[in-house]
């Protein structure tokens, strides 16, 4: 019968009532959809740093994170791989020789580290054989001789990714609809070569003027784009002698990772070309990269790990990239704050409103006390009320919330004006929300939680009526 | 069968500069099966005996006593639970729920004994039908009018079958007709149920139908007379 009558209670006043549970609804929507937006980052982010960059788990000898140097290598790191594969708790394990140098093209340089894999086994631990850019080459050709992969951004530096408004570009432009007045005003730049994006960007500036916008320079940059695939790069390096020594390489691919730092300073080649090169014995490895089933026991597993190989130096991800995991511990931190705000914000609402409805039946409450309605039924009474307030919004702004988690999860945020300041983080300028189950009952519980906390003070007010005088009021 | 029995109450306020004594020493009994007035021009104290009388206030000394039991040493949340059981109520302004339908008003003091359903559902409508308003059931009190209302009122507070009824100015809000008719249906009850009914009032209609009266002034007793 109470929880009856506090339900209809709540339709007294429709309109006071519909304002509460929607603030309640778009403060859920609000808190939820910024922790998944958060979240979906982070993950992101994450999932980029394990299985693109650094894996879970990786091992050095002692001295190579120190001084880099070549000789530096796990002497019997093919041992040490076989151990691994073994062990049911890994996914995946695979060598890789890592060499510091200069990578040039013509006049340009760059300082990069050579990342000398196993092809087959590197697939296993990292997905840059899938994030090559289409038309620039294949992971295939990795087992041809000499083949580097680079990353967009160090192609970008190397003036590798050049711009030319062909005849055929002009073709293009007209299919995809871009109207006749920037083609015309386009005239002047074709057949024109241009070695690198800053200086493209600068005359499609002064060329097209008041139609330059980012959409036509997206549409003019993609279709001019071409890459110079039969470049010869330079990579020089320190040998194991100490002598400098130049290797020549031809491109077989470019990736993109949305990660442009990773992408400046990482190249990828055949381990076993290099390592006959470089006469570095067979089985040594100076990074062993392991991938773990469950990243969750990353911790323990490095420990153990670490006691089991106690002269080589083992470190997980977060050692690596501690900005990393301070970020996602730091960001599960704010979003908790964030919503304890949004929640007490709500609070203040609830109150609010249980106060006004509370003031308004004075003579209600006490007719009602003078019946037989005892105080703890009365106190039940209000709280019911306001936990239906608040719950009726909860659970309309986390439906709400999860369709648009789920919408935008589907088709992605493109962050357009931030997108380079995001990749120059490592952040992808698409992100894709999302968020667990854990976070929606806790959430259901804080909502519930904050629906009594704030009808305590309202049914206190209740219960310190006098019914006699209650009854009194007009 | 004595079902209440007042013994020389007094109600003195003292806020004030000068005290007001509400109730002056009051001793008046009640034999089960009573239609009793109590009549007295405004500030008598005719409410103040009987929110005294209903345990909704506590008096400055004397008892009352009913079906046996000292009001006064109750607690606080023992008397609710004994009003609830033994004291129906009528007041002025009705005083329903307005969210509820007439038989969810009805019921609500029977919610709140847990009574079972069909219990409820029986003595709701054989209660509505008494009082005329059986085919009312599911309208809401602003559906009703005013003397509709007040006879939803007395159907809940006759719903517990309790010991006495208290009606403060039940008629004071209505017409001559919805009076009459609200008076003769309590009358009726009163003779089915056998549920004692006091009134507090000073409307004629009621000081007619009334088989005692009992005459207050400044907080005393001037005259009890049985018609």
């Amino acid at each position: 019968m109470i929880w009856k009558t506090s339900w209809k209670n709540i339709w007294r006043n429709k309109t006071r009532s519909l304002v509460v549970i929607i603030s309640v609804t778009l403060g859920v929507v609000g808190g939820l959809f910024y922790a998944a937006f958060i979240d979906g980052m982070i993950k992101q982010r994450i999932d980029n740093v394990l299985n693109n960059e650094i894996g879970h788990i990786q091992i050095h000898n002692k001295d190579f994170r120190s001084n880099n140097e070549i000789i530096r290598t796990i002497p019997e790191g093919d041992k040490v791989i076989n151990e691994l594969k073994n062990d049911p708790e890994i996914q995946a394990v695979s060598g890789r020789l890592l060499i510091n140098g200069m990578l040039g093209v013509d006049a340009k340089n760059s300082g990069i580290q050579m990342l000398a894999v196993d092809p087959e086994n590197e697939k296993t631990i990292s997905g840059i054989y899938q994030k090559i850019i289409p038309g620039t080459g294949s992971w295939d050709k990795i087992n041809l001789k000499n083949k580097i992969y680079i990353g967009e951004e160090l192609a970008k530096n190397l003036n590798i990714i050049n711009y030319n408004i062909r005849d055929n570009v002009f073709d293009s432009l007209r299919e995809i609809e871009v109207s006749e007045e920037v083609l015309q005003k386009l005239e002047p730049l074709r057949n024109k070569r241009f070695k690198n994006e800053k200086i493209f960007i600068r005359e499609l500036k002064e060329t097209l003027k008041s139609s330059y916008n980012n959409s036509v320079k997206n549409q003019i940059m993609n279709n001019a784009r071409y890459y110079r695939k039969r470049a010869k790069l330079i990579f020089s390096f320190v040998n194991a002698d100490s002598s400098q020594t130049s290797v020549a390489y031809r491109i077989g691919g470019i990736y993109k990772i949305n990660n442009t730092l990773f992408e400046k300073s990482y190249a990828f080649i055949n381990a076993n070309q290099f390592r006959k090169m470089a006469e570095i014995p067979k089985g040594q490895y100076h990074q062993i990269v392991v991938k773990l089933k469950d990243s969750e026991k990353c911790t323990i597993i490095k420990k153990q790990l670490a006691n089991k190989y106690s002269s080589l130096e083992v470190i997980s991800w977060k050692d690596i990239q501690a900005d990393m995991a301070f970020m996602k511990d730091f960001m599960g931190i704010m979003y908790n704050i964030f919503m304890v705000f949004i929640l007490a914000a709500l609070s203040f609402g609830i109150i609010n409103t249980m106060l006004m409805a509370v003031m308004e039946r004075t003579k209600e409450l006490g007719m009602l006390t003078a019946i037989g309605m005892n105080r703890k039924k009365v106190f039940k009474m209000i709280m019911l009320e306001s936990v239906f307030l608040s719950l009726s919004g909860g659970v309309v702004g986390m439906i709400l919330g999860k369709i648009l988690i789920a919408w935008t999860n589907h088709t992605g945020i493109y962050l357009a004006g931030v997108s380079e300041g995001m990749e120059s983080f490592g952040f992808a300028a698409i992100c894709y929300p999302s968020i667990n189950d854990t976070f929606f009952i806790n959430l259901t519980i804080l909502v519930i939680i904050t629906g009594i906390l704030s009808a305590i003070y309202p049914a206190y007010k209740a219960l310190k009526l006098n019914p006699a005088d209650a009854l009194r009021t007009d | 069968m004595k079902v209440l029995e007042i013994k020389n109450l007094y109600k003195t306020y003292s806020e004030t500069a000068v005290e007001v004594h509400a109730v002056n020493g009051i001793d008046l009994t009640f034999e089960q099966g009573e239609f009793a007035a109590i009549v007295g021009p405004s500030g008598s104290g005719k409410t103040t005996l009987l929110n005294m009388v209903g345990g909704l206030d506590k008096p400055t000394s004397g008892e009352v006593t009913i079906n046996n039991i000292k009001i006064g040493t109750l607690g606080k949340s023992k008397i609710i639970d004994f009003r609830m059981r033994n004291i129906g109520f009528v007041f002025q302004s009705y005083n329903l729920i307005p969210v509820l339908t007439a038989k969810e008003n009805v019921e609500f003091i029977m919610g709140l004994q847990k009574w079972t359903k069909e219990k409820r559902n029986a003595r709701t409508k054989e209660l509505l039908e008494a009082v005329g308003l059986g085919d009312r059931m599911n309208s809401r009190p602003s559906q009703l009018s005013g003397g509709q209302q007040q006879r939803v009122a007395v159907a809940r507070a006759l719903a517990s079958k309790p010991s006495f009824v208290l009606a403060d100015e039940p008629t004071a809000n209505l017409d001559s007709k919805s009076a009459s008719q609200l008076l003769e249906i309590m009358k009726d009850l009163n003779k089915k149920e056998n549920i004692t009914f006091i009134f507090s009032t000073h409307d004629q209609r009621v000081i007619d139908k009334a088989k005692r009266i009992i005459t207050v002034e400044d907080g005393k007793v001037t005259s009890d007379e049985v018609k």
